[in-house]
């Protein structure tokens, strides 16, 4: 399973768009949990200190940042594909 | 791949607004925005200069202008002209259209200066209402003197940062309405003052002035104006200023038949939401105009 968080605020104007593609992209995919954290909850302020995230959107990919700010579609294609098959070497 | 009427690139106010006045004429219009690339109004917080609104987000304005219109989701990677027919490429899909409105806006301007890429993200960022809650109770440099960069410390300082803004001039370019807001608030001004890096460790710890003089601060928030997104229309031959800003005339009609341009990517004396939406309004008559006189 391949797990995407994006982390968000209510007022950032480009967190939705990120979450959009994010979603657009997944779609298809099988195995992948999309997951949508707003900031201001005490999650995920609790989120936002344990990865030092300072700007938002921030989407992490099986834990790891791996973009900030709204994603390139094709970077993020090629950033879910190199997460699966990183999740199929540790299996 | 559908023919249409137009297709217009971009979904800001210029954009939707085009989008409005082409359904109105009746004309058969697609709007093709690039979730990539929001618009530049979706940054400010609080519009308060746009007629009819006391006070409005450029969120919430720009979702009301979207409202009902024919709008795809989609990059676009490639305009082709040909004499009678433009050919709009996206990352998925194909359209084309005997005319073209570009109103694919401006991006912010990086400054260019050390520190900058390094830290962005880590306390360097464009965008106060994105990254202004993690700087609460801390001092925060905003970067620029016009309006964008007083809308952006107005905001921080509301949420509770502690703001400075340090603008290249002595004069700030804002509104005096926003200027007096500033002032009222207790913003503090450097004026005159350039920065020439921006340094600390892991995160930002403070700003270097050009004379090597510091000060602290826990993150950057750079509004120091705007460039064109044109590389599409230029590609295409769309012709532009010294600035890059495309040329047009009076009807928004562009060096290349056919071919439209409205908003911020153009040469307007002044970039608002209002006048970006009436550029949008011009074009999309010009539009109708155009393809009514080739009847």
């Amino acid at each position: 399973m391949i797990k995407i968080e994006i982390l968000k605020t209510k007022n950032c104007p480009h967190c939705d768009p990120a979450t959009e593609i994010v979603k657009r992209v997944t779609k298809k995919s099988k195995g992948v949990e999309v997951i949508e954290t707003y900031l201001e909850s005490p999650g995920g302020a609790a989120k936002a200190l344990m990865f030092g995230v300072e700007s938002v959107p921030t989407i992490l990919i099986n834990e790891k940042i791996a973009f900030v700010g709204v994603p390139e579609e094709a970077k993020l294609e090629r950033a879910i594909k190199k997460a699966g098959e990183k999740n199929e070497e540790t299996s | 791949m559908t023919d249409f009427d137009v297709i217009i690139i971009g979904a800001g106010p210029a954009g939707a607004t085009a989008g409005l006045f082409c359904k109105r004429f009746g004309l058969d219009y697609l709007i093709l925005d690039n979730p990539e690339q929001p618009s530049q109004m979706t940054l400010a917080t609080e519009i308060e200069n746009y007629p009819a609104f006391e006070r409005i987000s450029g969120t919430e304005l720009l979702k009301k202008m979207k409202n009902k219109l024919n709008i795809k989701e989609e990059k676009v990677v490639n305009l082709e002209i040909k004499k009678d027919k433009k050919i709009v490429t996206t990352e998925r899909t194909q359209d084309e259209a005997k005319t073209v409105i570009v109103a694919t806006g401006a991006s912010h301007r990086k400054a260019g200066i050390k520190g900058e890429a390094e830290f962005l993200g880590k306390g360097v960022s464009y965008c106060a209402s994105c990254d202004g809650m993690f700087f609460k109770g801390k001092d925060v440099i905003v970067w620029g003197g016009g309006d964008s960069a007083l809308s952006s410390a107005i905001y921080l300082q509301n949420i509770g940062c502690k703001v400075t803004i340090v603008h290249r001039r002595q004069q700030l370019r804002a509104a005096k309405a926003l200027v007096d807001k500033a002032k009222k608030l207790g913003i503090k001004f450097a004026l005159g003052r350039t920065i020439k890096q921006i340094s600390g460790k892991k995160l930002v710890e403070r700003i270097i002035f050009d004379n090597n003089e510091q000060t602290k601060c826990s993150a950057v928030f750079i509004c120091i104006g705007e460039v064109p997104v044109v590389e599409l229309a230029k590609k295409a031959g769309v012709q532009t200023d010294e600035n890059g800003f495309i040329i047009v005339d009076a009807y928004q009609q562009t060096n290349i038949d056919g071919v439209f341009a409205a908003g911020d990517v153009t040469i307007t004396p002044l970039r608002q939401i209002i006048t970006a939406a009436a550029d949008g309004a011009k074009a999309a008559f010009a539009v109708y105009r155009y393809l009514e006189e080739r009847k």
